[in-house]
């Protein structure tokens, strides 16, 4: 091989008979200055522009977070008083019905054969009950407004005449007719006064596995627990035997006391809540329903009793009589049921089923509780339940934008780090 | 002329004239080597801030003398006729001093290593003016031709053996009994 001192010296002096260009470094020179390369404008750093693009990306991404989230709540919001609202309108929607129901009544009333003494000495007044069923109707498009219609027609009965004027007064009031009423509508009037809240139908079920040998004692703690929030035991079965000890009670407990007394019930020491279902029922409605119909009977039963009072022939009195003990049956059919949802709503029932013997276990729950995750192994799995929760919930309220967004930063990552070594390898 | 101007005449001017005669060593004539290296400061300067430091600014820069020369040599050379005008003597070689006598035995012996590296293959005769003109380190000679360490260290070990193997380059072999048994590989 040559020696590299050699070869060294002889490419040396290859080289140095090249004759090098005199302008050649000012032409490069000249070049880069030409071409601006050399005074180039400071442009702002490619992870800059990365940066920036990210930034952005971040607050396009929130935003579209934000917006849905925002729009779920709206959405919630107005919902909510969708769902309030059947409740005023059946306040009176349904009444109008009724008021055109009692309407009819009352001009039965008029087409009832009875004789002219009985409807005043004036004939036309007897057809003055026929034509103030007329202004009847609108009224009770009005709902309960109606009601004050009744009084108004009622004052077209008989003497009771130049009260009829109030009809139309009545009808211009819509919750001022209990008051103005008092006349004619007597108790159910007074009622009207009880539809302040909402009148909710509360049921609760509970399965409860007690320690052996607790059973009696718990069957009686939960009966100290109804009594003392105010309620009673409507039902009680215990079965002792000692290898199905089981007891079922049924409670009943203020409406207001419904959650605390589940809550009694169930955290009581050594008591494993093995299943748990409550129930509301909403029955604002159905209960002013009932309370219009009744306050329209009762109206039209006591324009029966004015009536009544001034028959004096045997056949209008019988006929009175009937048409009134008629009325007076529905009127009572509907207290009834007034009173079971009054009731209902008052108190609320809790039936439960404790037993001390834990019930055949289904085959998967067997295996589930044949290796009960415990310490590390709980953590690390509700850790993974509640990453996977909180994807869900990004993706579920992002749509496709969080894979956009993941994508884009992503592609900016690899920008950032790839393009200098790319550049580099295009040198 | 600002500063950073002035920058660049000082970086340049530093370097054109090596980078020139390496570039038509590495070519074979002056027109192609003066693109070549234009090129090659125009883009090594471009990306500048894409170069590490400084210290290796140079390698980077026969890097891209390198690739421009190849550039040359692969895609425009081929149209021209390519004439080693550089090392024409009637058009080159710059004026001497010496006694005619030393340089005519240089001559003949430039003349024999310059045959003898055209004949090398481009990727010994590259390793072999980087090494013992540019002076650059076998590291740097790595990164200039993005090849291993080993693989530069491979082929000036080839390329000086076969430059040995010129009967008029052998009284210059350390040993010229190996030189004399060593092969020549096309």
């Amino acid at each position: 091989m040559i020696d590299e001192a050699v070869l060294a010296q002889l490419l040396g002096e290859l080289a140095d008979e090249i004759a090098v260009p005199d302008d050649g470094a000012d032409r490069v020179v000249h070049e880069l200055s030409a071409s601006g390369r050399a005074t180039r404008p400071r442009v702002p750093r490619r992870s800059q522009w990365v940066m920036a693009a990210a930034a952005a990306i971040v607050v396009v991404g929130l935003g579209v977070v934000v917006n849905n989230a925002m729009q779920s709540s709206t959405a919630k919001v107005s919902s909510a008083p969708t769902a309030s609202a059947p409740n005023l309108t059946q306040l009176a929607a349904p009444a109008a019905p009724r008021r055109r129901a009692a309407a009819k009544s009352v001009a039965a009333n008029g087409a009832l054969k009875l004789s002219p003494s009985v409807l005043g000495q004036d004939g036309n007044q007897g057809a003055g009950i026929q034509g103030g069923v007329g202004p009847q109707g609108p009224a009770g498009d009005e709902g309960v407004q109606g009601v004050a219609g009744v009084t108004g027609d009622i004052g077209l009965v008989g003497p009771q005449g130049p009260s009829g004027a109030q009809g139309p007064t009545g009808t211009s009031a819509a919750y001022a007719a209990p008051s103005t009423n008092t006349a004619a509508g007597g108790s159910a009037a007074a009622t009207f006064g009880a539809v302040d809240g909402a009148k909710i139908i509360k049921t609760g079920s509970l399965d409860l596995q007690v320690p052996k040998g607790t059973l009696q004692s718990q069957v009686l703690r939960m009966t100290h627990i109804a009594v003392g929030v105010g309620g009673y035991v409507t039902h009680s079965q215990s079965n002792l035997d000692p290898s199905s000890a089981t007891a079922q009670m049924t409670i009943r407990v203020p409406v207001n006391a419904f959650e605390n007394a589940i809550s009694q019930i169930e955290s009581a020491p050594g008591i494993k809540v093995l299943n748990d279902s409550e129930n509301g029922t909403d029955v604002s409605a159905q209960y002013v329903n009932v309370q219009a119909k009744i306050q329209a009977d009762s109206g039209e039963r006591n324009s029966l009793l004015v009536l009544l009072s001034h028959a004096s022939n045997l056949d209008d009195i019988l006929t009175l009589r009937d048409k009134i003990t008629e009325v007076q049956g529905v009127i009572d059919q509907y207290q009834g049921q007034l009173n079971v949802l009054s009731d209902q709503s008052t108190y609320s029932s809790i039936s439960v089923l404790a037993s001390e013997k834990p019930p055949k276990p289904h085959k998967a729950a067997v295996a589930h509780h044949v290796v009960p995750p415990t310490g590390l192994s709980k953590s690390w799995q509700d850790a993974r339940k509640g990453f996977a929760n909180v994807v869900e919930w990004f993706l579920a309220r992002s749509g496709g934008a969080l894979i956009l967004f993941i994508i884009s930063m992503l592609l900016a990552l690899a920008l950032r780090y790839l393009y200098p070594v790319m550049r580099r390898a295009l040198l | 002329m600002t500063g950073e101007t002035e920058q660049l005449g000082d970086w340049v001017g530093a370097r054109y004239a090596r980078a020139f005669r390496t570039a038509v060593l590495i070519c074979g004539n002056r027109a192609d080597a003066e693109e070549a290296v234009q090129d090659a400061f125009l883009r090594a300067w471009r990306f500048r801030d894409a170069l590490p430091d400084n210290e290796r600014r140079d390698a980077w820069l026969y890097r891209v003398l390198v690739n421009a020369c190849y550039s040359k040599l692969r895609k425009e050379v081929p149209r021209r006729e390519r004439e080693r005008e550089a090392l024409d003597p009637e058009r080159g070689p710059s004026a001497t001093t010496e006694a005619p006598e030393a340089g005519a035995e240089r001559s003949v012996l430039a003349d024999a290593l310059h045959s003898t590296l055209g004949d090398l293959p481009e990727s010994l005769r590259v390793v072999v003016i980087l090494r013992y003109y540019a002076d650059l380190s076998e590291r740097e000679i790595a990164i200039a031709i993005r090849r291993r360490p080993g693989t530069v260290k491979s082929r000036l070990h080839e390329a000086r053996r076969r430059l040995a193997a010129d009967a008029r380059l052998a009284s210059y072999a350390p040993d010229a009994s190996n030189v004399a048994d060593a092969e020549v590989t096309p």
